[in-house]
C-alpha cells in the first residue's frame, strides 16, 4: 500500500503545472484562441517541426513513454485541424505509423518493460482520417513536393542568387523528409496488413526496396538539418519547439514522480534510424534460410549484434510469417525432419520398407510434432533482449529434456519395429542424437552468455570452463557419432547403386560435420588451456578461493548456483560439485608444480592454434581469425609464465575479453 | 473526535497551499493533520459546475498536513427540496 506525497517535489507530477505560468492548452483550446499556427509554414519551419517530431520518434523506439516522446506534438492530437497541407500529411503519416509499429511490437511479445514502454496508459490517439486517405494525401504531397523540387532546378541553368539557391535547398530537404515518410508508413502498413494475391516472399521483397530507399533519403536529410528552425536557447518559459509541449499530455502519466525525457539529438535520431534500417534489412535475409540449423544460427548472429525492441520483433514476424503462415505447423516439422536427416540419415526417414510401415512412421511423427514447440522456443528466445534470455533457457531446458525423454521412447519403439521388419537395421539413437546436440549447445551458450553478461566473478570460470569442456566432449561424441551414421547410410547407399549401375563413381565426400567438429575441437583445447592456466594460478597462489564466513561450504553453493537449470536435463547427465571436486582434485595433484601447468596450457592453446589455422585455409571468417590471436597472446604468455616471470607476484592475471565475448585473453599485470 | 470519525469515509474536498484542489474519500488522519485520500482526483483549480476541467487520477494520496488551507465535505443535495 503506497500512497502519492502530494506537495513534494519529487512525487507530485502536478506540481509542474504551478511552476508554468502560462496555463497549458490542449490542442483544441490554442487553435479556438490562435495560439498556434496551423498555416502558412515557411519551408524552415516545416522542416525544424518535421526533424523534431522524428527525433521523438526515435526516442520513443529507444525506449521512452509514447506519452512523453511522440505525443508531446501538439499537431498530432487533432490532425483534422492543421490546415497546411505538407504538415497534416506528415503528422498523419507519422501517426499511423506510430499505431502499426505498436502492433508490430505487441504481436513479437519479445519485449520486456526495459526495452519499450507499454504505452499510452489507455490515452491512444486516434484520427478520423482513414488509411486510404492518409496515403492519398501524402501521395498528393510528395508529388507537390517533387513538382517544387523541379521548378527549382530549372532556374538552376540561369544565374542563380543566394536566396534561390537556399529555396533549392528548401525545397528538397522537405521533399526527402515526406518521401522518408510516406516510405516508413508504407513500409509498416503492406508487412502488417492483409495481403490479398501476393505472397509473404513478394511483400519481402517490396520491403527490402522501401528499407532501401529510406536508407537512401538519410544521408541527404542529415545533411540538411540545420535548415529547419530549432528552439530558442533562452532561459525563459516557453523554449520549447513551435508545437512541442513535454507537459501537454502529463495529466495521462501516472501520478509516479516525474521523469524528465530528454528527446534525442536530431541528427543522432537520424543515425539510428539508419542503423534500425540496417537491421530490419538483414532480418528479411531469414526468409530465404531452408533449414533448421542456418536458421538457428542467423537468429543467434542476429541476438549477437543486440538489437533494438523493433528489430527484434520485426525478425520474429518475419519467421512466423514465413514458416509459420498458411500450413502451420507442417513447414516447421517438414524442416525438423530435414534437418534430423542431414545429421544422422536415420533408417526410419530414409529406408523405403520402414518408410511405409504404418507404425514407424506414426512414432517418428509423433516426435516430430512435439519438437515443434522447442525449437519455435528457442528461436523465440534468441529474439528477446540478451540480458533476459538466461532465465528462459532455463524454462526451455526443462521443455528440450521431456523432449529428449520422448526421443528415446521413440527410438526403442522404431528398434522394435525395425528388428521384426529387417534384422540387418538397428535403430539406435537416432532421433535422441539430435535432441542431444542441440540441448548440448544451448547449454554451452547458457553458460558462456554469462561472461558476456559480466556475471562470473573471475574464481568462477573455473567451473564455466570445466563444464563447457564436459559439453563439448558430449558434442564431439555426438558428432563423431552421426559421421559414423551417415558413412554407413554413404555406404550402404552406394552398395544399392552399385547393384543398379555397375559403373558407380566412387567420389570421396567431405563429411558433414567435419567443420564443425574440427572447430569444436580447438574450442575445446581452448578451454583445457584456461582450465590448466587457473590451475597454476592457484598453485602459485595468484587467484585465491573465496572463503565467505557466512558459508562454510560456498564453493559447492556457488558450483550448483551457477549450473542450477541442468540439474533436471535429461541427458546430458548433471555433474555433481562431489564428482567436479574429485576431478579437479585429481588433475591438481596428478602435476606437482606451477610450471608444469602452464606448459601444459600453453600446449593446449597451441593445438588449438594449429587446429583454428588448419580451419581458416578452408573457410577465412572473422571469428576464426579472432580466436586465432587469441590463442597466440595466450601460448606467449603461458610460456612466459612457465618460465618462471613473475612468480613470486601475488596479482592475479587478468582476463580480458576484447576480442571474443567467450574467450578471454590473459594478461599480465 | 466523534466529528473526525462521522468524517471518515465521506467524500472530502481539500484545498492545497498552492491552489490545487483534491477531491477523494477520506481514509485517515494522524496528529499533525496529513491527511490520506482514496480514489483521489487532483484539479487546478476548484471545480465549480462550469467549469470542464478533466480531473487527474492520483488513487491513493497523502497530503501534509502543513500544506492543507481548507476543507469541505461533500453534501448529497435531495433534488425534491
Amino acid at each position: 500500500m503506497s500512497a502519492v506525497e502530494l506537495m513534494d517535489p519529487k512525487m507530485d507530477s502536478g506540481m509542474i503545472f504551478r511552476n508554468s505560468t502560462s496555463p497549458i492548452l490542449t490542442f483544441e483550446e490554442a487553435v479556438e484562441q490562435n495560439a498556434i499556427q496551423v498555416d502558412n509554414f515557411s519551408p524552415q519551419q516545416l522542416i525544424g517541426i518535421t526533424d523534431e517530431l522524428f527525433a521523438c520518434l526515435a526516442t520513443w523506439l529507444d525506449g521512452q513513454p509514447l506519452i512523453q516522446t511522440v505525443y508531446t506534438c501538439s499537431y498530432l492530437h487533432k490532425v483534422e485541424f492543421i490546415q497546411d497541407n505538407y504538415l497534416k500529411a506528415y503528422c498523419v503519416g507519422i501517426l499511423k505509423s506510430c499505431e502499426l509499429i505498436w502492433s508490430l511490437i505487441q504481436s513479437g511479445q519479445v519485449f520486456e518493460e526495459e526495452d519499450f514502454c507499454c504505452p499510452t496508459h489507455g490515452y491512444v490517439l486516434q484520427t478520423s482520417i482513414t488509411n486510404a486517405k492518409a496515403f492519398a494525401l501524402l501521395k498528393e504531397v510528395d508529388e507537390n513536393c517533387a513538382r517544387n523540387v523541379k521548378k527549382c532546378s530549372r532556374k538552376s541553368e540561369e544565374e542563380l542568387d543566394e536566396e534561390s539557391k537556399l529555396n533549392n535547398l528548401l525545397h528538397q530537404a522537405l521533399h526527402a523528409r515526406i518521401k522518408l515518410c510516406r516510405l516508413l508508413y508504407s513500409f509498416f502498413h503492406h508487412l502488417l496488413g492483409s495481403r490479398m494475391n501476393e505472397t509473404f516472399l513478394e511483400v519481402v521483397k517490396t520491403s527490402n526496396n522501401r528499407l532501401q530507399s529510406m536508407d537512401a533519403l538519410i544521408p541527404i536529410i542529415k545533411d540538411s538539418y540545420h535548415l529547419g528552425i530549432h528552439p530558442n536557447n533562452n532561459q525563459d518559459e516557453n523554449n520549447y519547439m513551435i508545437g512541442f509541449n513535454p507537459l501537454i499530455c502529463i495529466k495521462h502519466l501516472p501520478s509516479q514522480f516525474p521523469k524528465m525525457i530528454e528527446i534525442m539529438e536530431r541528427s543522432k535520431a537520424y543515425d539510428y534510424m539508419h542503423t534500425l534500417i540496417g537491421r530490419h534489412l538483414r532480418a528479411t535475409e531469414v526468409v530465404e534460410l531452408s533449414t533448421i540449423d542456418s536458421i538457428i544460427q542467423f537468429f543467434a548472429d542476429f541476438s549477437s549484434i543486440s538489437p533494438d525492441v523493433l528489430s527484434r520483433s520485426a525478425l520474429q514476424h518475419f519467421f512466423c510469417e514465413t514458416f509459420k503462415s498458411c500450413n502451420d505447423k507442417k513447414s516447421m516439422i517438414e524442416l525438423v525432419k530435414k534437418a534430423v536427416k542431414n545429421f544422422t540419415q536415420p533408417p526410419v526417414l530414409t529406408y523405403p520398407s520402414l518408410k511405409s510401415s504404418q507404425r514407424a512412421s506414426e512414432v517418428s511423427e509423433a516426435f516430430f510434432e512435439r519438437s515443434d514447440g522447442p525449437i519455435s522456443r528457442l528461436l523465440f528466445i534468441y529474439c528477446c533482449n540478451r540480458s533476459r534470455q538466461r532465465e528462459k533457457i532455463a524454462a526451455l531446458l526443462e521443455e528440450l529434456s521431456a523432449m529428449q525423454v520422448e526421443a528415446s521412447q521413440c527410438d526403442e519403439q522404431l528398434n522394435a519395429i525395425t528388428e521384426r521388419i529387417d534384422s540387418q537395421l538397428h535403430h539406435r539413437p537416432y532421433l535422441g542424437l539430435w535432441g542431444l546436440y542441440h540441448t548440448c549447445k544451448i547449454m554451452e551458450y547458457y553458460l558462456l552468455l554469462g561472461f558476456e553478461l559480466d556475471l562470473y566473478g573471475s574464481y568462477e570460470y573455473y567451473y564455466v570452463f570445466w563444464y563447457v569442456d564436459h559439453l563439448y566432449n558430449h558434442r564431439l561424441s555426438c558428432l563423431y557419432t552421426a559421421e559414423k551414421h551417415l558413412q554407413a547410410h554413404e555406404a550402404a547407399s552406394i552398395d544399392i547403386r552399385k547393384n543398379k549401375n555397375k559403373k558407380s563413381k566412387k567420389k570421396k565426400k567431405v563429411s558433414e560435420h567435419a567443420l564443425e567438429i574440427q572447430l569444436l575441437d580447438a574450442k575445446q583445447s581452448m578451454c583445457k588451456g584456461y582450465l590448466r592456466a587457473i590451475d597454476g594460478f592457484v598453485k602459485q597462489g595468484k587467484m585465491i578461493q573465496q572463503q565467505s564466513k557466512y558459508d562454510t561450504s560456498n564453493e559447492k553453493l556457488r558450483y550448483e548456483h551457477r549450473i542450477l537449470p541442468f540439474l533436471n536435463v535429461y541427458s546430458p547427465q548433471f555433474i555433481t560439485y562431489e564428482k567436479f571436486a574429485e576431478v579437479r582434485d585429481y588433475t591438481r595433484t596428478a602435476l606437482a608444480t606451477a610450471t608444469e601447468f602452464y606448459s601444459t596450457s600453453a600446449k593446449f592453446f597451441n593445438r588449438a592454434k594449429t587446429k583454428l589455422e588448419e580451419i581458416s585455409k578452408s573457410n577465412d571468417d572473422v571469428a576464426t581469425s579472432k580466436l586465432i590471436k587469441i590463442t597466440k597472446t595466450n601460448v606467449v604468455v603461458m610460456n612466459l609464465l612457465a618460465s618462471g616471470h613473475k612468480k613470486e607476484s601475488k596479482t592475479c592475471p587478468n582476463f580480458t575479453f576484447e576480442l571474443d565475448n567467450y574467450f578471454p585473453i590473459i594478461k599480465i599485470q | 473526535m466523534a466529528l473526525l470519525d462521522k468524517l471518515l469515509n465521506r467524500l472530502l474536498q481539500v484545498h492545497l497551499s498552492d491552489g490545487r484542489v483534491v477531491i477523494g474519500n477520506f481514509m485517515c488522519t494522524d496528529r499533525e493533520l496529513n491527511i490520506i485520500l482514496g480514489q483521489c482526483q487532483e484539479y487546478s483549480c476548484a471545480p465549480d459546475r462550469e467549469s470542464t476541467e478533466q480531473p487527474r487520477l492520483l488513487g491513493l494520496a497523502m497530503i501534509p498536513g502543513k500544506h492543507v488551507v481548507k476543507i469541505q465535505v461533500a453534501v448529497d443535495v435531495d433534488p425534491s427540496k
